[in-house]
């Protein structure tokens, strides 16, 4: 190393000594991530005399000074360096804004991006990295237009929502499906480690779904993990650690406040213990949130290998996160370990594998499910001035709100999820004709998941004595089989023809016991249910569904100027009644790249890439549940169970009737958009705009109340989402040693209630023809009654003090009637920003997420911000209440009785929900290759959530409404990355 | 190989194609093709249909219907407009505890009429007779709850469903009250008490003459009543100690109460506990801790005022005050669980839905009504007051027939407060108005209308057959 440099240092001195002579320039070309480019043109541009870089990158070339090198390499930005006096130019290359001769999963096959013609996303592993903490579902956000991921909490082992183009759905899930190197997984993709994948491909309109048919209409992704690559080892080493800050931490009133507020208005109502003042008097005060709350922070490493000759490649991944929470005992870590193998045993045969299995636990005891009693809940309307601990050391237990004391909670429960899971594939493809390839993939999954739950006697009185432990065990067994025929055809280049026709199946298994168990060993806890004293209620379920599928794609590609491509799916599925199984799903979609005709091509040097396209199609939703078509009869239901001579006797009744011509929501799907690339693809981005009509939308629809049934399940109504997305990125320096690029994104969508049924236009005033499904339908706040007010608010039986609620149709009665709309939950508009910048070695980037135009009823508000007898208050409230002598139109008087004043059923906890967030901002060093001889190393640095504006007050802007929300926090992250 | 391989795939096409593949068929959950096999399986039928009285009476919503807008009883958590509306009659058809409970009334239908149509063969011939009793006698109790807060509701007597005729009208009250009487009156045939244990809680002939009593005193025709209200004479009996009659150590002894609906402490809320201490419990003692309520309701200051000082019911039946904390308005002692109150909505209080000292006041209350000039009114009305250490009240008294009623009246507010009786005694003696006026001092105005409640915004959404609501909704 150190005579390399010395012979530069002297080939330096010796070329600069002469003048505007020819001599030879040298160097290495590598990309922003310090990997060096093979085979890129470098070209004396006044010559036209040129070279290619070799497999290290260097080239070698014999130019004059004055002369301009151009260095082009397919999906890079071109460069241009004039030639000075310096004889080695080291060149880092920048990737285009789009690469269009990248190759993109589109479900059974892969395509060329510039012969796409369908709405396809793709996410590229490098973005992926920059949510560190969290799931890969989570680390979408803002990474593709039409895609909506809300995070809103960096709970462990939570996992984000996601919604592809609106909201088509009222009852069944909205959820996309995600299909990870072709099989299916349920529940998002939070056992996935981001470092093992290769590529996420968003499908989002008909023509690309439509291969998924009856499990598309909530769009798919598709994601592809990693392969070994034949005489490229490669070694990876990340390790990042990162520590979180709650945020948003909500002022409460303290103990003296809280003391002051109830003697006022509730003088001789309530009663103070000893303990709460033995607290008053020495002037403490508890602050529950800090009590239940701490640092959090997490740690992943991740270690992979890859290689392999010609004939087999490996790509084996070892990873590992954990995770502490904010709220304290709740934890989450996981170890992933991935294998994925690909040989060629000859010309015509082809196997692999991929194989990847997880472990999992899950520590969480903030009991979402009860939203009411939940940990942060609890910590939140804990009275101040009760103590944590009683004089005697034991937990206090005389709380107004809550089942337990908030310490206690985080001390003793213990909760714990386990998973284990092993996902796996093989395939072989073979080619028994040149250009024709048949292919079997075949997979399988098991998923054991566990719930150990001990809830000590300690806790509180409302928690059983002797301890109560409770087991939840389920299995999933699910096994696919895929078996593609594919034919490409090519006329003299002119004509390409692709034809693809499959069948596939699946079963999926799945069965869950519940053991509970009461009085027992509190060392032994759930490893011992059968020394227990009390058992019961035990519960099994057990649950089986299949799937069937013939689909078939064509595509054509006349002169890379006019594409084509057809699609049709028929699926036939056991969660609908013998006759009404199969459905079919067709699409079609065209696309005519402009700029490959010779008008434009040779014209318009600045059009790079141009391409309009259409496409429309079917799609299907069958996530409706199991057996929804037959008349059930349900054992054993608490509701129908009884007491007979003191002992439990089950009951079984028929809940619903059966409905043979239940069948999927269906979703027509038309898109056109343009794709356009400038500038040598410096500038790239779509504009594309979508319509989507859902019918057969499945509804319980309501029955005669007198038939004793609710409702049966049946295809009612339509939706309709219609949108709008842009995005562009845009490459505007591209240096030899500096680079800037940017991206934004915006998606805009509009979702409305076409119909409903029997020509209905609301269904109990909870949908409404017309309006998004979201909407909110509530009575208005018109703030406080005023003392001026007082007859007025009389005949409503208000007193000054109270909330004024509009009378909307003047009866002088506040009820239902009152009711109108008060803007809808869901975002009209949201989008990203990322700014990346790279300066010799130094990264430094900043992404940026928003979204608006939405309400969020901010529970909390209901408890904080009205006179709560069952516990704290905000800080706010205290100093803002309504009183006679500081009157005002935002918080009600403390007065016990009086109506609406928490805001139930009106808009007064309605929020708006925009806002925007620096959401990453990130700074890297890279030590290259040069330096370090046998490898390069990243060190960086991270902040996430930088800051958020936005007038939301709870806990989080993107979580939605609940009163006993998980905090969202600011992490700081140091990382490193080495690759061998 | 090449052609091996090509073999193998061409296998799993063909083999895997088969429909017979989709035919799946639920393994936790029954179908009607499966679920009516034996003599078992229609009992389980039937104790759903007893379940449904948990939920109609003591449900989180039921158990205010009865109660709210009365004089007895008022709600606490004002804040929960649902509460509110009940009690300062702001309410209409669209309130969701309406909705709640016709629902609830109807499922229990829904559940009775199963076993009513089961086919003759499917259980033992004896089996069969007392299990279509006690099927009725149930139907019985929710079609007078539906016709006692809605008027003329749909006669659903049928199980099975066709989709193409499911709408049926409102049939009139007498309509309805004629298939109460009947159903009550086939009750009849079971037993005066269930021998074994485990039958405790079943519907029994006592059980059903004394609800007799009570529908035909509804229904305005007490010489009925009466009939029914003299064939349990010495049957049933006063427990001497009041707190006999709710302690959940007396479940089902039959000594006062007559028919109960049975619950059972269950570890878990949601099960077979009842609610009913968490909603009624203390107030202020550490919300639902410390063997305290919810808060959500109570009696009012108005009852308890009401009682004479030296009324033993003023103390046996009110908390004053509790562990130290003054309750006040006083709260009710009749659903205190001692051993299992603070369990949140899981006690073990069983609820009498009809006991002795009701039969005896109905029966002077029939008897008052048809004219009669003997002194067994008097007597049965002295029972109660005896017990309460009140001085009797005889002919001697000179009462008028409208005074004798007001007292009655008066009685059974002291009585059997808080049983969910108030509502239909105000309306029976037509002193709905004047007894809500009074307790509020005036501030609660009711319409006439309000004799009624609305059928629920969703029972007429849901169903073209009922044109309108009730008149004034």
């Amino acid at each position: 190393m150190k005579k390399y440099i010395l012979t530069l240092f002297a080939l330096i001195f010796a070329f600069s000594a002469a003048n505007a002579q020819e001599f030879t320039i040298s160097g290495t070309v590598t990309d922003t991530e310090d990997e060096p480019l093979a085979g890129v043109a470098v070209i004396i541009q006044e010559t036209k005399e040129g070279t290619m870089t070799d497999g290290k990158g260097r080239y070698t070339i014999e130019a004059e000074e004055g002369q301009t090198l151009e260095f082009s390499f397919i999906g890079m930005v071109t460069q241009n360096v004039t030639i000075g006096k310096r004889s080695v130019i080291d060149i880092q290359m920048t990737e285009s804004a789009i690469f269009l001769d990248e190759a993109v999963a589109i479900g059974y096959g892969v395509a060329k991006k510039s012969d796409l013609t369908g709405a396809v996303a793709s996410v590229k592993a490098e973005d992926l990295q920059t949510a560190k903490i969290g799931t890969v579902t989570s680390a979408l956000q803002g990474l593709a237009t039409g895609v909506h991921v809300t995070t809103g909490s960096v709970k462990p082992g939570g996992d984000a929502s996601v919604i592809i183009r609106g909201n088509s759905t009222f009852k069944s899930d909205s959820t996309p499906l995600y299909i990870v190197d072709g099989m299916p997984v349920q529940g998002g993709l939070q056992d996935l480690s981001s470092s093992d994948i290769q590529s996420i491909e968003i499908l989002k309109d008909a023509s690309s779904a439509a291969i998924y048919g009856s499990r598309g209409a909530n769009g798919v992704v598709l994601i592809t993990t990693k392969k070994g690559t034949a005489d490229k080892m490669r070694i990876s080493l990340n390790a990042s650690y990162g520590t979180q800050r709650m945020l948003n931490k909500q002022d409460l009133m303290n103990a003296q406040q809280y003391y002051d507020l109830v003697s006022y208005a509730q003088p001789d109502d309530y009663t103070w213990t000893s303990e709460e003042l033995r607290l008053l008097s020495r002037g403490e005060s508890t602050d529950w949130q800090d009590a239940i709350t701490q640092n959090g922070s997490y740690q992943n490493y991740n270690f992979s290998i890859s290689g392999g000759s010609e004939k087999i490649q490996h790509y084996f991944g070892l990873d590992y996160y954990d995770q502490i929470g904010i709220i304290k005992n709740s934890s989450f870590n996981k170890l992933t370990a991935r294998y994925n193998m690909d040989a060629k045993m000859n010309d015509w045969f082809r196997y692999g594998v991929r194989f990847n299995v997880i472990e999992s636990t899950l520590k969480n005891i903030n009991e979402e499910s009860d939203p009411l009693y939940g940990t942060m809940f609890s910590a939140i309307s804990a009275q101040p001035t009760a103590p944590i601990f009683t004089k005697d050391g034991e937990y206090f237990d005389g709380f107004l709100n809550t089942k337990a004391n908030p310490v206690a909670i985080v001390d003793l429960l213990d909760r714990t999820t386990l998973k284990s899971r092993v996902v796996g594939s093989f395939y072989l493809e073979i080619e028994p004709i040149k250009n024709l390839r048949i292919r079997s993939d075949n997979g399988g999954e098991l998923v054991f998941y566990r719930v150990n739950e001990y809830e000590d006697e300690r806790m509180g009185q409302h928690y059983t004595e002797g301890g109560h432990a409770k087991v939840t065990a389920n299995k999933k067994r699910y096994w696919q089989t895929e078996n593609t025929v594919t034919y490409d055809m090519n006329i003299e280049d002119t004509h390409k023809l692709t034809v693809m026709a499959g069948f596939s199946a699946s079963r999926t298994e799945f069965e869950q016991t519940i053991a509970d168990s009461k009085k027992l060993s509190a060392i032994l806890k759930y490893y011992n249910l059968g020394g227990a004293e009390e058992h019961g209620p035990n519960e099994s379920n057990a649950v089986t569904s299949s799937l069937v599928s013939f689909y078939g794609r064509a595509t054509y590609n006349y002169k890379d100027r006019y594409l084509a491509t057809v699609t049709m799916r028929g699926d036939g599925s056991s969660r609908f009644a013998p006759g009404h199984r199969w459905g079919f799903f067709p699409s079609a979609a065209l696309a005519w790249r402009i700029s490959e005709e010779s008008f434009v091509k040779d014209n318009v040097k600045w059009i790079s890439n141009l391409k309009l396209r259409a496409s429309a199609g079917m799609l299907g939703n069958q996530e409706i549940g199991d057996f929804q078509y037959a008349a059930l009869i349900d054992l054993g239901d608490p509701t129908a169970n009884y007491v007979f001579g003191n002992n439990l006797a089950s009951g079984a009744q028929q809940i619903n009737i059966s409905n043979p011509e239940l069948t999927w929501e269906k979703s027509n799907q038309y898109d056109i958009a343009i794709d356009f690339g400038f500038l040598d693809n410096r500038i790239a981005g779509t504009i594309e705009g979508y319509y989507k009509r859902t019918s057969d939308l499945l509804w319980e629809v309501p029955l005669p109340l007198e038939s004793g049934f609710n409702t049966s399940l049946t295809n009612i109504g339509k939706v309709d989402n219609r949108g709008i997305e842009f995005s562009i990125s845009t490459v505007n320096i591209s240096t030899r040693d500096f680079s800037w690029t940017t991206a934004l994104n915006f998606s805009v969508n509009q979702n409305e209630i076409m119909e409903l049924y029997n020509g209905k236009t609301d269904v109990n005033k909870d949908l409404f023809v017309g309006k998004p499904i979201s909407d909110w339908y509530l009575l208005k706040n018109l703030g406080i009654w005023q003392v001026n007010e007082a007859a007025e608010a009389a005949k409503y039986g208000a007193q000054p003090g109270d909330r004024k609620v509009w009378d909307k149709n003047g009866d002088y009665v506040i009820n239902g009637d009152d009711r109108d709309f008060c803007g809808q939950s869901t975002p009209k508009w949201y989008g990203s920003f990322n700014t990346a910048f790279n300066f010799k070695g130094f990264d430094l980037s900043a992404f940026f997420t928003f979204a608006g135009g939405h309400y969020i009823n901010n529970d909390l508000r209901r408890f904080l911000d009205s006179y709560n007898v069952w516990g704290n208050m905000s800080e706010n409230y205290y100093k803002y209440y309504w009183r006679e002598d500081r009157p005002n139109n935002r918080y009600p008087a403390p007065r016990v009785g009086s109506a609406y004043a928490n805001g139930d059923g009106t808009d007064a906890n309605l929020e708006k929900g925009d806002y925007l967030r620096l959401r990453n901002l990130e700074l890297g060093y890279t030590f290259s290759k040069k330096m370090l001889k046998i490898m390069n190393m990243r060190v960086y640095v991270a902040v996430q959530n930088v800051f958020t504006a936005t007038e939301f007050t709870g806990y989080d802007v993107e979580s939605s409404s609940n009163s006993n929300p998980y905090p969202n926090a600011r992490s700081f992250i140091g990382g490193i990355s080495i690759n061998f | 190989m090449k052609k091996h391989l090509t073999y193998i795939i061409a296998g799993i096409l063909a083999f895997t194609g088969c429909d017979s593949f989709l035919d799946i068929e639920p393994q936790s959950i029954l179908t009607q093709d499966n679920a009516y096999n034996n003599a078992n399986d229609w009992n389980q039928n039937l104790t759903a249909a007893y379940g449904s009285l948990q939920q109609v009476f003591i449900g989180k919503y039921t158990i205010t219907l009865g109660e709210f807008g009365t004089d007895e009883v008022e709600p606490f958590d004002l804040s929960w407009a649902a509460y509110t509306e009940l009690l300062t009659y702001t309410f209409n058809a669209q309130h969701a505890f309406f909705d709640n409970h016709y629902r609830e009334c109807y499922a229990g239908i829904k559940r009775a009429n199963v076993v009513i149509d089961m086919p003759k063969d499917a259980v033992d011939e004896a089996d069969y007779d007392s299990m279509i009793m006690q099927a009725r006698f149930l139907r019985a109790i929710f079609y007078f709850d539906l016709v006692k807060m809605y008027g003329g509701v749909p006669l659903w007597l049928k199980s099975s469903i066709d989709r193409d005729n499911i709408m049926i009208g409102r049939s009139t009250v007498d309509q309805v009250y004629e298939v109460i009487v009947g159903d009550m009156q086939s009750a009849l045939g079971l037993p005066e008490s269930w021998p074994n244990e485990a039958d405790k809680g079943r519907a029994t002939s006592l059980a059903a003459k004394a609800f007799l009593a009570r529908i035909y005193l509804q229904w305005g025709k007490p010489d009925k009543a009466l009939q029914y209200c003299r064939e349990l004479e010495g049957k049933f009996h006063l427990y001497d100690d009041y707190a006999d009659i709710f302690d959940p150590q007396n479940k089902n002894q039959e000594y006062e109460n007559i028919f109960e609906i049975q619950t059972k402490h269950s570890g878990a809320w949601g099960q077979e506990g009842s609610i009913q201490h968490s909603y009624w419990g203390p107030r202020n003692v550490g919300g639902p801790t410390n063997f305290g309520g919810w808060g959500g309701f109570g009696p009012t200051q108005y009852l308890y005022d009401s009682y004479e000082d030296n009324d033993k019911r003023k103390e046996a039946f009110f908390f004053t005050e509790y562990n130290g904390v003054p309750q006040t308005p006083p709260s009710t002692r009749k659903f205190y669980d001692p051993v299992y109150g603070n369990q949140i909505e899981d006690d073990d209080l069983n609820f009498t839905m009809i006991r002795y000292a009701d039969v005896l006041l109905m029966r002077a209350e029939a008897l008052n009504s048809i004219g009669d000039k003997t002194d067994e009114k008097y007597n049965c009305l002295n029972q109660v007051r005896r017990r309460a250490g009140l001085d009797d009240i005889t002919a001697a008294d000179g009462l008028t027939q409208q005074q004798f009623a007001d007292v009655l009246l008066e009685e059974r507010l002291h009585e059997l407060n808080c049983e969910h009786l108030r509502r239909w005694d105000l309306l029976r003696f037509g002193k709905l108005a004047e007894a809500v006026a009074a307790a509020t001092d005036g501030e609660v105005q009711i319409k006439d209308y309000h004799v009624l409640y609305p059928i629920p915004e969703s029972a007429l959404n849901a169903n073209d057959a009922i044109p309108e609501n009730n008149p004034g909704y």
